[in-house]
């Protein structure tokens, strides 16, 4: 069996969508960096006061003490941008993992026989082609049935008439259904 | 003092953040592990050219400076763009890949429900890219093979039913059943 075919490139993210969520995580990158920045600069913007052997001992201490600081430094910024990029996930990618939540929960409705409508996205959210795509299938499965219970209906009427010309035609109707049905494979 | 009141006819509403941990939980993982590799290297080179200024200025013998930031500053603040800069770019490149790799993924889902419009119910998503993709590819192959299976039994009764030459309140019976069963298929 063939693999179906890649569907023609829509529009599934919205050009601001990815955009804004390049500048946040940009902005959360900048604030982290800033952060660094203030650490070393509060350690480091120190006065050297004192004599030369003041200084000279300031200047070696510093670069003993400059391990930890660093440590620390790079800890909190791991800390900060980390949290920020999680945070920014959960928030921004919601958009993506509630639809596909959605239409989950829409299919294992229907694998289970239960009534379902169609799936309907919030606003903002993202790859709506394929919500789309997903009703027109459910819609058309729809018609079909709706087409199907209506030949059938048909065919009860005619039984006004005589029993044969009655049994005749709902055996046609049943025929025509079954090749009809044969289309989904 | 006021208290703000609600205009008529406008309801809170919660906002629901769905979270898939498979994928926000391993977007956010990746573009972390980015940054704590930069901040890694970061740390090292700091410590390394920070820590030599500073040991060279103190052997010098004169100071002309009045804070150790004057002496590092260029150093600093070379790393601290290098760093930005190097994670930015990386996570901006780490996100524009998930965006292509959802396109991907979610390009299958569409298609096969796009030959499942046409009848197509059997043929797989092959849905690739991200495993939560995957993993959406094989529910959604799940539930077009349901519906082909009820199809499937229902066309059987169909025919059956118009071959099977039964006596008129037998076939009116299982003539209602197969209506009733009718109305399952996409309810």
């Amino acid at each position: 069996m063939n693999t179906p075919p890649a569907s023609p490139p829509e529009t599934l993210f919205e050009h601001g969508y990815r955009l804004r969520f390049i500048l946040r995580l940009c902005l959360a990158f900048a604030a982290g960096t800033a952060a660094l920045y203030g650490i070393y600069y509060l350690v480091l913007s120190r006065p050297l006061t004192g004599d030369y052997a003041g200084v000279f001992h300031a200047l070696r201490n510093l670069s003993v003490f400059l391990r930890p600081v660093i440590a620390v430094s790079v800890l909190v910024y791991v800390l900060l941008v980390c949290g920020a990029i999680s945070a920014l996930c959960v928030y921004g990618l919601h958009k993506v993992a509630g639809p596909l939540y959605r239409m989950e929960r829409v299919m294992e409705e229907i694998r289970a026989g239960t009534p379902t409508r169609t799936v309907a996205f919030r606003d903002g959210d993202q790859i709506e082609p394929l919500a789309r795509a997903f009703n027109g299938w459910i819609g058309k499965l729809r018609q079909d049935r709706r087409r199907w219970i209506a030949a059938l209906e048909d065919a009860e009427r005619i039984c006004l008439q005589d029993e044969a010309t009655c049994r005749g035609r709902m055996e046609q109707t049943l025929r025509e259904i079954a090749t009809e049905m044969s289309r989904y494979k | 003092m006021k208290t703000p009141t609600t205009p008529p006819g406008t309801k809170y509403r919660r906002k629901i953040h769905y979270i898939n941990p498979r994928f926000q939980g391993g977007a956010a993982l990746v573009i972390s592990a980015m940054v704590v590799a930069g901040s890694v290297l970061f740390g090292a080179l700091v410590y390394r050219d920070v820590g030599k200024a500073l040991w060279e200025a103190s052997m010098r013998g004169h100071f002309i400076v009045e804070t150790p930031y004057e002496i590092v500053q260029d150093a600093l603040l070379w790393h601290l763009a290098g760093l930005s800069a190097t994670v930015s770019c990386l996570t901006v490149i780490v996100f524009l890949l998930l965006v292509k790799a959802v396109r991907i993924g979610v390009g299958h889902a569409i298609a096969a429900f796009r030959a499942s419009e046409n009848g197509d119910l059997s043929t797989p998503t092959e849905a690739r890219g991200l495993a939560e993709f995957r993993r959406f590819g094989e529910l959604v192959d799940s539930t077009r093979a349901s519906a082909l299976t009820r199809v499937a039994t229902l066309r059987e009764e169909a025919a059956s039913l118009a071959a099977c030459g039964l006596p008129a309140e037998a076939f009116r019976s299982r003539w209602e059943e197969l209506k009733r069963n009718l109305r399952e298929v996409a309810p």
